[in-house]
Order: C-alpha cells, then sequence, then structure tokens
C-alpha cells in the first residue's frame, strides 16, 4: 500500500470508529470533543466499561467477524485496555483489512 | 445479537461463535457479580481468550446491571435463575452449557445447576459465595455498612461528591445508587434461602473452583470442599476476592484448560 492509500484507509477507519463511538456515548457527550486517533477512551472520552463494549460488538457488526474485537482484546492485559487510544483500535481494523 | 427480551426484562446480551447449524459443544456462559460489576468484567478478562478457542460464549449483564433494564423488583434467586433461563430459551440453547460465575455470578451458577442439573455440562465457580447459613445476613450487613457511610455523609453531600468526578463515575453511581435506593434488590438478596446442603452435595457435574488466597470469602472455601469434594480447587497466592481482574493470566488459564479438558474429556454429554 502507497503511504497516500494507506492515509486514506486510515481517515475511513477513522470517520467509522468516531461514528460508533458517537452512537454509543451519545452525541451531547461528545460537543467539545474531536476525536482522534490520539484520543484515549478511557481518560478523553471517559468510556464506561460496557460502553467499550457495546463500542467493540458495534464495530464487529460494522466489519463482519474478521474484525473479533473480543479476540482482539484477548491478547492484552486490563492496562493495556484501560489505556488504549482510538488510533490503537483503527491500526487494527487496518491490520485486519489488508 | 445485543440484546434479548427474557423473563419481561430487556437483557444486553453478547453472543460470540454462535454457531450457523446445529450446535456441537456447549456453550459457555458467564455471570458477573453485584453492585458495580457488568459482564465487561469477563469481556476484558476470560471471555475473549475462550472465544478465542472457537468456543460458543454467552455474556449478559444482570437484571438492573451494565446495559440491561433496571426493574423496579425481580432480585431474588429465583428470579435470577428464571432470567438465566430465560435468557438460555432466548438464545435458543436447549443443550447443556458451561457455566462461569464470578462472585454472586458463581453463586447463581450453583443455584442454578440445583435446579436444573440437566442444563449444565460443568461449573466454573470463581469467588463464588455459596448460598448456605448466614449468606443473606452477610449481605444485610454490607446494607447496613452501606447505609451507615450514606447516612453520615448526608444523601445530597454524597450527590454533590459524585458530580465532582466525571461523566463515567457519575453515571455508575447514579444506576448503583438507584438499584440500591430504589429497587428490591437488597431487601430480594436477603430473603434467600439456603440451598439444602443435601441438594448441593448431590451435584454431579464437574466442578472447578478458584478463590484468591487473601479473599474475604474463605469459609466459603471451606465450604466447597466439604460440600462437594469431587470439585477441582484452586488457591491463587497474594490475591483477594478481585482474583478475576489481579490475577486475569492465571484465571484465564485455569478456564481455558478446564473448557479444552471437558471438550476431550468424557464428561461432554
Amino acid at each position: 500500500m502507497t503511504v497516500d492509500a494507506r492515509t486514506t484507509a486510515e481517515a475511513e477507519v477513522l470517520d467509522v470508529v468516531r461514528r460508533l463511538i458517537t452512537e454509543t456515548i451519545g452525541e451531547e457527550y461528545l460537543l467539545d470533543l474531536e476525536i482522534g486517533m490520539d484520543t484515549s477512551f478511557e481518560d478523553d472520552l471517559e468510556m464506561e466499561s460496557i460502553e467499550f463494549v457495546k463500542f467493540g460488538a458495534k464495530l464487529t457488526e460494522h466489519y463482519g467477524g474478521d474484525v473479533d474485537f473480543a479476540g482482539f482484546l484477548a491478547d492484552k492485559d486490563l492496562d493495556e485496555i484501560i489505556e488504549m487510544r482510538v488510533g490503537t483500535v483503527v491500526e487494527y481494523v487496518l491490520s485486519v483489512r489488508n | 445479537m445485543p440484546e434479548v427480551i427474557a423473563n419481561g426484562v430487556r437483557f444486553h446480551v453478547q453472543h460470540l461463535n454462535r454457531p450457523t447449524g446445529e450446535r456441537t459443544a456447549p456453550p459457555v456462559v458467564f455471570l458477573h457479580g453485584l453492585g458495580m460489576d457488568n459482564m465487561a468484567s469477563f469481556y476484558y478478562t476470560v471471555a475473549g481468550a475462550v472465544a478465542k478457542t472457537g468456543a460458543e460464549c454467552v455474556l449478559y449483564d444482570l437484571r438492573g446491571h451494565g446495559d440491561t433494564e433496571r426493574p423496579r423488583t425481580g432480585y431474588t434467586m429465583e428470579d435470577s435463575i428464571a432470567d438465566l433461563t430465560g435468557v438460555l430459551d432466548a438464545l435458543e440453547i436447549s443443550t447443556p452449557v458451561h457455566l462461569v460465575g464470578n462472585s454472586y455470578g458463581g453463586t447463581i451458577a450453583l443455584d442454578f445447576a440445583v435446579d436444573h442439573p440437566e442444563r449444565v455440562a460443568s461449573l466454573v465457580l470463581i469467588e463464588a459465595h455459596f448460598n448456605v447459613d448466614g449468606w443473606a445476613e452477610q449481605i444485610a450487613a454490607e446494607r447496613q455498612r452501606v447505609e451507615a457511610v450514606v447516612a453520615e455523609m448526608g444523601e445530597e453531600n454524597l450527590q454533590a461528591w459524585i458530580r465532582r468526578f466525571g461523566r463515567k463515575v457519575v453515571k455508575m453511581m447514579d444506576a448503583l445508587t438507584d438499584l440500591a435506593n430504589h429497587t428490591s434488590f437488597y431487601p430480594d438478596l436477603t430473603k434467600a434461602r439456603p440451598i439444602e446442603r443435601d441438594r448441593l452435595r448431590s451435584l454431579r457435574m464437574p466442578i472447578r473452583a478458584i478463590y484468591g488466597e487473601k479473599s474475604d470469602v474463605p469459609d466459603y472455601r471451606r465450604q466447597l470442599e466439604d460440600l462437594l469434594p469431587h470439585a477441582t480447587l484452586t488457591v491463587v497466592e497474594g490475591v483477594g476476592h478481585s482474583v478475576l481482574m489481579d490475577a486475569t493470566p492465571q484465571v484465564r488459564e485455569i478456564v481455558t484448560e478446564w473448557l479444552a479438558a471437558q471438550a476431550s474429556g468424557p464428561c461432554l454429554r
């Protein structure tokens, strides 16, 4: 993949991730927040654990079973999950789709 | 399927590796603990690893917890058993299942196994409370401790204090306060009738138990050894009641190995 193609693919996935986060936690909370690759689910979005589960299910629903969110988390320890940033999820989706 | 209606309540369910054809192995059903807990504690720790082995996994938020509906009533053990039955029925699971329960989830698993032994392939009990003599009194004492703290602080001050935190804590505390103060949660729990010891002793399905060395429920561990001597017990050193969170890799390994052994062993029905 060329650098440009990679950038485009990343922007597309980030758009989907943004939309699914908004669906999960509601637009009113996100009004002042620009979600980027560096946004933290815990510190910036203050997502509840159960919301993160629901977000992951939406992601799997959107991309199909190859984007296996439960399996993706299975390799991580709790601290890694708690400290996760949007970019990590975007990178994961890109890695599965390529 | 993220939601099902079971026993008249809307349940948040995550169903992983749902078979497309006929079911060939027992599904694994995860039951979380009470209060601040929800299915995420299993989803983040053990369920993903189990799902990765290809096993069908069912996680749901208990009534009043997580993203499941929070009705005003229905928090007795009988209700919890009916809820579990209802969720399994709604997912069209009539074959025996492996039940993996943490804390009160383990209590539900045991009570369900006593009531419906034909629906349980095996039990994995993590820091499980036992619904035997004294259990209801313990819940009542816990309730009194919480009430004493709230009374000392004053409801208004407590609310003001909670609202200093971010969205996540406020949401969580609001849900917990509503459950504790405005539903029949505590009264229902304290109504629990102990399982008769003979009925517990009659359980024949394979049982795996995990307790933390520094657990605040060591008494339950001893009762397990006494009442269910065929259970395989592991005590994890250096951790307490939150063994699932504090010793995740070890619990993950025990659970996945146990389920693999059930699949290859003679116990599969």
